[in-house]
């Protein structure tokens, strides 16, 4: 048998109900992992291997005695912005390092009741501002290359998948931090409609674009994961009333006939070769699947890009007000935003959320007739930790990275990111945008792509003999 | 030639001040780089013009988004 901590959820299910293997394994196989690599990688903040074995022994009973929920004894981890009970969560800031919150997110209320075992709270830029470095909890390294970055702000989630340290993550994504560490560190993450996950407990950069959602090795882990935490929540008063569906079904339903459209432009313009090319092979791969790509035209991506900077810089200064005073002892990334912050009129703040409607509009008619568009996963593979500024503009980087993400944050549109190969031992990925509440869409061709390739089950070469 | 309407460092300077933040002076001239980065879309946002008419409030986009991107 593989190693477990190498697993997706839905294998080590597989086994649990076979009786081939129990959580307290799963569990164990999780901790041996981190014992072994998390000192290069620093993507674990808090180590709950204690407490987590005490649970598992619990999730094997419930195995036992035919009472187990739909995650039990899988081992999960929280990027670390979102609330733990009695844990602390730090958002990866000095300012926070002893804030221990006093109940759970909701998310993470649906995880534990599902039967997850929270094993870890994961390595986070502060604040969830983006970035490479931080300078109270030490950079986190990507497993793929120790001196790139994971990507961010969810930087242990990223990695710890990746690496086997948890076998799913919880992630956050204002402007792209689930996509663009699952992207750079070569796993699934999807960024759900907005409203789709609750936010409940999870700290916020900027309420009208801020998402949280699954980091995982599979679509199927994804869709199970993604079932779990979604529906309302009266805590938050932007979460969907709507019905959560039963994503099972579409994973594996069949894709020949769909039809994906190709917004190039804005989407291919100063994105790396390596992931254009991984772009192309990705739809050379779906059309040999049956289904149809088509070119659509999305002109005013860049007005939608200023637009949703124009709500980001305000919301957050409006949540980091307090910290301003002492912007000079943050971490770069969000000094820097900071700092960007107060220049945004208020008209244009408004113009930003009132045009968003029109965004959406142009969407719309863009995806008539097509049930997904296909971009580039992130505008490049990871970059080394060292080309990330740590003084001046990095803003700037902050504004190219999320070139293919933050328009879907803008939109409110869900994002499933894949990864489609390797380019220089690093990591690419493709992205998946599906209309609002049609995760099932992106489910069914994501695992269709999942399907005929082997891209998401490639392992980082620092893991070879541990 | 020059756009006269682009923000200076004093300007930002002066915005921020008004809101009781004071950055380091580095700070003022990365934020004008940014925003000067942005500012020919910034000048094109604004000319799209957004109906007094039609309801365009921040609200309408929670609506397109839990009707399942369907305008109604």
């Amino acid at each position: 048998m593989s190693d477990l901590a190498d697993l997706t959820a839905t294998e080590l299910l597989g086994l649990f109900a076979s009786k081939e293997a129990t959580p307290i394994d799963a569990v164990q196989a999780c901790q041996a992992r981190i014992d072994a690599v998390d000192g290069k990688l620093n993507a674990v903040l808090v180590n709950l291997g204690e407490q987590a074995l005490v649970e598992a022994e619990a999730s094997t009973a419930r195995w036992a005695g035919g009472t187990a929920g739909p995650l039990d004894g899988i081992p999960f981890g929280l990027k670390d912005i979102v609330s733990s009970e009695g844990v602390t969560t730090t958002g990866g800031s000095a300012l926070f390092k002893d804030n221990v919150p006093m109940t759970d997110a909701a998310l993470a209320t649906r995880l534990k009741a599902a039967g997850g075992i929270l094993l870890a709270k994961l390595h986070t830029f502060e604040f969830a501002c983006g970035g490479a470095e931080n300078r109270t909890f030490g950079p986190c390294h990507n497993p793929w290359d120790l001196d790139r970055t994971t990507g961010g702000s969810s930087s242990g989630s990223g990695a710890a998948v990746a690496a086997g340290e948890v076998t799913l993550a919880i992630g956050t994504d204002t402007g792209g931090s689930i996509r663009i560490p699952a992207a750079y560190c070569g796993i699934t993450g999807i960024k759900a409609t907005y409203g789709r996950v609750p936010r409940h407990g999870v700290m916020g950069l900027s309420w009208t674009l801020d998402h949280a959602g699954p980091m995982t090795r599979s679509v199927a882990d994804a869709a199970l994961m993604l079932g779990v935490i979604a529906g309302y929540d009266e805590r938050d008063s932007t979460s969907s009333k709507r019905a959560v569906p039963d994503y099972a079904p579409s994973i594996g339903a069949p894709v020949g006939g769909m039809v994906i459209g190709r917004p190039r432009g804005w989407f291919e313009d100063q994105i790396q070769p390596e992931m254009i090319d991984a772009l192309e092979a990705a739809v050379a791969q779906y059309e040999s699947m049956g289904v149809q790509v088509v070119d659509v035209d999305l002109p005013d991506v860049d007005l939608w890009d200023v637009a949703a900077w124009s709500v980001m810089y305000p919301e957050a200064l409006s949540y980091h007000e307090a910290h301003v005073y002492d912007v000079e002892n943050r971490d770069a990334m969000g000094a820097g935003m900071l700092a960007a912050s107060p220049y945004v009129h208020a008209v244009d703040y408004l113009r930003g959320l009132r045009y968003r409607r029109i965004a959406q509009g142009q969407l719309e008619v863009a995806m008539r007739g097509i049930s997904a568009l296909i971009v580039p996963g992130a505008s490049s593979v990871a970059p080394p930790l060292s080309s990330i500024s740590d003084t001046g503009n990095s803003a700037d980087w902050l504004i190219s990275a999320t070139r293919t993400s933050i328009p879907f944050n803008y939109t409110g549109n869900p994002g499933l990111c894949l990864p489609s190969g390797l380019a220089g031992g690093l990591p690419t990925s493709i992205q998946l945008v599906g209309r609002p509440h049609d995760e099932a869409s992106l489910f069914a061709l994501g695992s269709a792509y999942q399907a005929v390739t082997d891209f998401h089950l490639a392992r980082p070469s620092m893991l070879a003999g541990v | 030639m020059t756009d006269s309407t682009v923000p200076t460092i004093e300007d930002f300077q002066s915005r921020a001040a008004d809101q009781g933040f004071e950055f380091e002076l580095a700070r003022y001239a990365a934020a004008l780089s940014t925003h000067a980065g942005m500012r020919d879309a910034l000048l094109r946002l604004r000319k799209v013009p957004l109906s007094f008419l039609e309801p365009t409030e921040p609200n309408s986009a929670l609506v397109w988004i839990e009707n399942g991107g369907e305008s109604k």
